[in-house]
């Protein structure tokens, strides 16, 4: 259980560390920004309640992403409307290439993400953590599956987001 | 993960995280942990402040009536202070649990929400009748074949047609309320089933 001390130590290390983490997951689950920005918030308040339970076994990454996966979960359960398909921001990417690159490369972003969102659940959250870099196990641990389940379900995913990729492109 | 498909998704991917700029992040991070802290204080502050104003009270204006809703308002503080350490405890297991005990739990909470909500709704209008026919009786002066005549006339004023308002008003809150959980119920019943099949097809690839 972490003390108070930690507890404030540990929340600045998942805050500055998670940062694209904890963005990323939020912007699988909701499309509308400003609804996006009350569910990350509500990641936050529940990982700093959560962290009192936190004994270390996985890392905070791990942990943050297991708490802010099941938040999306509730969240979605949770919505007053069936979710509706917003505009992606233009501006998602940071470097400076050619104009005609940039636009290709946003176009691919806002396809990805958007077929991210239509895949269902159980299978989004395993290859949203299958992009962010998880191991079987650590996603195993994350989960709540064996490895070898997690195997199978990163494998049926991608291939369900490639189909869905392709067909948007 | 060696799929350079993937590799390449994942890329692309990492490259997405503009949903909010470090500086926006950081201000959640500190808003959270404040409200965190507020609500950890909450239920210690609730409680010292209902306790202290109702023995203040008792002090201040001794009597049958004072006593009766200060200890009204003591019980209620401990069975609401009760019920709040309930809801926490249920936070920690939707917190550590595995995803099917997660969704069965969520099903579990939002068919009791229900069931609550349902059960103040039909009481609701019973309770509004008993407590209006109490009022107007108290301004009938105790005579009953007045309180139609009573409850007319106050229904005609200002401060009548507000607090009727105010009971439709409630009632379409209750109704509301209900629907938006009958909703989260289906979506999570959608889930569930989801997730089985997903389990299922992990057995049958595994087999």
């Amino acid at each position: 259980m972490a003390t108070n001390g930690s507890k404030e130590q540990l929340f600045e290390e998942m805050s500055s560390s998670c940062t694209g983490l904890i963005n990323r997951i939020a912007l699988s689950y909701e499309a509308d920004p400003s609804l996006r920005r009350e569910l990350i918030q509500d990641i936050l308040l529940a990982i700093w309640v959560a962290l009192d339970s936190y004994r270390g076994e996985a890392s905070i990454k791990t942990f943050a992403a297991s708490i802010a996966q099941k938040r999306c979960i509730s969240h979605v359960s949770k919505r007053a409307r069936e979710p509706r398909q917003v505009e992606l921001p233009g501006d998602l990417v940071s470097g400076a290439p050619a104009p005609d690159e940039t636009a290709l490369r946003n176009d691919e972003k806002r396809v990805l993400v958007e077929s991210i969102q239509l895949l269902p659940i159980p299978q989004r959250e395993a290859i949203v953590l299958c992009l962010e870099g998880f191991s079987y196990a650590e996603m195993a641990t994350i989960l709540g599956i064996s490895p070898n389940a997690v195997m199978l379900r990163c494998q049926r995913a991608k291939s369900a987001l490639k189909t869905i990729v392709e067909r948007r492109s | 993960m060696t799929d350079p498909d993937l590799q390449k998704l994942a890329d692309l991917w990492k490259e997405t995280d503009a949903a909010e700029p470090p500086r926006a992040f950081e201000a959640m991070a500190r808003k959270a942990r404040r409200r965190g802290r507020i609500f950890a204080w909450l239920d210690f502050a609730a409680v010292a402040f209902i306790l202290g104003t109702s023995l203040v009270g008792i002090f201040m204006e001794p009597g049958t009536v004072t006593m009766v809703a200060a200890i009204a308002l003591i019980v209620i503080t401990i069975i609401v202070t009760r019920k709040r350490r309930q809801i926490k405890q249920m936070t920690r297991t939707l917190d550590t649990a595995s995803r099917e005990a997660f969704i069965d739990t969520s099903l579990n909470n939002a068919a009791a929400n229900l069931r609550r909500t349902r059960l103040s709704l039909a009481f609701f209008p019973i309770g509004v009748v008993c407590a209006l026919i109490y009022k107007m009786a108290l301004r009938a002066g105790g005579r009953t074949e007045l309180i139609p005549a009573t409850f007319v006339d106050w229904v005609q004023t200002p401060r009548g047609i507000l607090t009727m308002v105010l009971l439709a008003l409630l009632f379409a809150w209750g109704l509301r309320t209900a629907r938006r959980i009958r909703q989260e119920l289906r979506r999570l019943e959608e889930l569930r089933a989801a997730y089985s099949e997903e389990d299922r097809q992990d057995r049958n690839e595994a087999a």
